[in-house]
């Protein structure tokens, strides 16, 4: 069963991360830049593999992404704990790393 | 009793007249101008999509350009490849869009196969079409990345067909195109739905290179003068290609949507003259035509 649900995952976290970048200043606007870059490259990768929604290491990259964009809110300036928002999407970012690069066969 | 009499053959007069126009309907012509219509129109999508397609792989060259692979140029500096966590992965759409593309060549064989039949074109015209959407219906499902739902889609089609013969009477012809068209719309639907899924892929993908494009460009220092100039050309270049391409895409999800409707008003619509939903598909593939053209000349 072909699903896309990470693909939209990754491309809303994508843009949220973005938005939140500008919001930021220093380290944490940085650190926010390379992970919209990340996001997004594996935006583009996730599109063009064919993956199987039954798998379970697919279903948890899905809910790891979902845990950053609902940790990040609309990625507005109500947003307190950016540290902790950071760290979602650095878990988010290293499950649908591996999944992606495991499903790529490299 | 006079009056009697005379009632007797007023009604079976008026029961002939109702038989005789029951037989007459069964006789009239078929409407083979609007199943040409909906060839017509399956085929500006595919057409359409395949330009569309294009300028998607286009758009990537472009991308690719601003994002290379790291060291000294090598002959696959520029394939679409990025560089995630010291790995490199392969984002290539082609295997994603070829299968849609396949997708609609098997509609469109399957629409010139009720055309070729409305129009009883038995001597060859036919044989012909029935043997296209065998061979489209192959080739969608020799591509390992269409989904399951598309091509079994396309096996729906092709089964469906299979009952059209060369029948005699009008009605007979009537009855069985009516069968065909019943049995073959779960496909039609699965392969709507299945090009209008690859066409939101490829709108994310759009969506995505375009953002990445502009932070890329945005990160470049370039002093003001020929090289600025230079700059805000690509980028320009960039953004309108992008918007051209997502508008192209809506679009073309949206008239192969109302093809679903348009071969189900066909079908109840065989001895009826309703043209309104087959009026609104060509609407919106001339819709898909005049935005391919004016985004030609914006480039």
């Amino acid at each position: 069963m072909s699903d896309h649900a990470l693909v939209e995952g990754l491309a809303g976290l994508a843009s949220r991360v973005d938005s939140l970048s500008h919001l930021t200043a220093g380290d944490q606007s940085r650190t926010l830049e390379d992970q919209e870059d990340r996001l997004a490259k594996l935006t583009l990768v996730a599109i063009a593999l064919d993956m199987d929604a039954t798998n379970a290491k697919y279903r948890d990259a899905v809910n790891r992404v979902q845990a950053a964009i609902d940790a990040i809110g609309d990625a507005d300036r109500k947003i307190q704990n950016v540290a902790q928002v950071i760290s979602q999407v650095a878990k988010a970012l290293d499950v649908a790393e591996k999944l992606l690069t495991k499903l790529a066969g490299v | 009793m006079k009056n009697e009499r005379r009632t007797a053959p007023t009604g079976v007069l008026l029961v002939a007249l109702v038989v005789i126009g029951v037989i007459c309907v069964g006789c009239a012509g078929m409407p083979t101008g609007r199943f040409d219509t909906l060839v017509a129109a399956s085929k500006a999508v595919e057409m359409s999509t395949a330009q569309t397609d294009a300028d998607f792989v286009n758009l990537t060259r472009r991308f690719m350009m601003f994002s290379p692979a790291p060291g000294p140029y090598r002959v696959d500096s520029f394939a679409p490849v990025v560089e995630v966590g010291g790995a490199r992965l392969d984002f290539d759409f082609g295997p994603r869009l070829e299968p849609r593309q396949a997708a609609l060549g098997v509609l469109v064989a399957y629409t010139e196969v009720l055309a070729a039949f409305a129009r009883k074109d038995y001597g060859g015209e036919l044989d012909r079409a029935t043997h296209s959407l065998g061979g489209s219906v192959q080739r969608l499902a020799g591509h390992v990345t269409a989904s399951t739902i598309a091509q079994q889609g396309g096996g729906v089609l092709a089964t469906a067909v299979n009952g059209l013969g060369h029948l005699i009477t009008e009605r007979m012809r009537r009855v069985a195109l009516r069968k065909a068209m019943d049995d073959a719309a779960p496909g039609v639907r699965a392969i709507v739905a299945y090009v209008k899924e690859i066409n939101l892929l490829a709108s994310t993908a759009v969506t995505t290179m375009r953002d990445q494009f502009i932070r890329k460009a945005n990160g470049l220092t370039v002093a003001d003068g020929v090289a600025r100039l230079q700059l805000n050309e690509a980028v320009e270049g960039v953004i309108v290609e992008s918007n051209s391409i997502l508008a192209q895409l809506k679009q073309e999800s949206t008239a192969v949507d109302a093809i679903v409707p348009a071969h189900a008003e066909l079908r109840d619509a065989i001895d009826r003259d309703e043209r309104a939903v087959l009026e609104k598909l060509m609407a919106l593939v001339a819709e898909v035509k005049r935005l391919q053209s004016v985004y030609s000349t914006l480039k």
